[in-house]
């Protein structure tokens, strides 16, 4: 079992403790309007149902900060942080129950791999994700490699052990 | 197919009022986003996501318009976070279309398109990169 703050202990197989709840249609205003996300498909729902939708669409990024957070409130404890997330939404999400789960796929060389997911009320797969976890000391060394590849970039650097 | 880089890029300074509306809106609870109940604000740290926020205002104009198209939809997003967003920060948003391409789909010809965000911080540093994908097509309604 995985204890709190050891990154280390984290190991293929893991399952992230599931997140359930229902996304409203007040949701979706508080969300377009945190966002700035004000696209019609999200709100004007006579123009979704004509386009041959059941209902508007739930924002993508809606549906990806609740897999986040699926992750985050399981890693941030044991003293990693995200470090990357790769999206696909599969299916249009309708307003109603959403449920957030994933697995550990992969644990080496100090980052950990997840597969996640997100299922509607029927209980199908709408949207797939992988995360990419790194322990929370390794956060600075990863904005000092990031900050030396972009001063290379913008020197147009290419070579090996240039700084 | 590529488009050429915006001229220039989209700056906010990030509120604390932001962050924590975002983070309500997103249901988070921990006070690393929240902001929890402290007056401190210079604590708050932006969630994972927040980075999406700046999506539609610095693709303004990047994706190639297809006016025979009346639906688009977001079908997938890859960040990679390299530095987090704080109270105070100004963030700077360069937008580029990395890739056009036509398909037909289940809805007819469908148009995948994808830009590529770089978000850096006021020191200059990497903060963020997001790729953005999306597909647009005609649902027939626009001949009605």
């Amino acid at each position: 079992m995985t204890e709190a703050n050891d990154f280390a202990g984290i190991a293929p197989g893991a399952a992230l403790p599931e997140l359930a709840l229902a996304i409203t249609r007040a949701d979706l205003v508080r969300f377009a309007g945190a966002a700035d996300d004000y696209m019609p498909q999200h709100w004007d729902q006579p123009m979704m149902i004509a386009a041959g939708f059941a209902d508007v669409v739930v924002h993508g990024w809606l549906c990806c900060a609740h897999m986040c957070r699926c992750v985050t409130d399981w890693a941030t404890p044991r003293g990693a942080i995200l470090a990357a997330y790769h999206v696909t939404y599969r299916q249009p999400l309708y307003p109603g129950p959403l449920t957030c789960g994933g697995e550990v796929v992969a644990a080496e060389a100090g980052e950990v791999t997840l597969e996640l997911w997100a299922r509607d009320g029927s209980g199908q797969t709408v949207t797939r994700a992988t995360a990419r976890l790194r322990p929370a000391d390794a956060a600075a060394e990863l904005r000092g490699r990031a900050r030396r590849n972009k001063s290379r970039n913008d020197a147009g650097i290419t070579g090996s052990g240039a700084r | 197919m590529t488009g050429p880089p915006r001229g220039e890029p989209l700056r906010r300074r990030i509120e604390a009022g932001a962050l924590r509306k975002f983070a309500r809106a997103t249901g988070q609870t921990d006070p690393l986003f929240t902001g929890g109940e402290a007056d401190d604000a210079e604590g708050i740290t932006a969630s994972p996501t927040y980075v999406g926020t700046f999506c539609n205002d610095a693709l303004v104009g990047v994706f190639l318009p297809r006016p025979e198209h009346d639906m688009i939809l977001h079908t997938a997003d890859e960040v990679d976070l390299f530095a987090p967003i704080r109270v105070g920060d100004t963030i700077a948003a360069v937008a580029e279309l990395e890739l056009v391409e036509e398909h037909v789909g289940r809805h007819g010809p469908t148009t995948v398109q994808r830009a590529r965000i770089t978000l850096t911080n006021q020191r200059g540093e990497p903060v963020a990169t997001i790729v953005v994908e999306m597909r647009s097509f005609s649902t027939g309604q626009a001949d009605d």
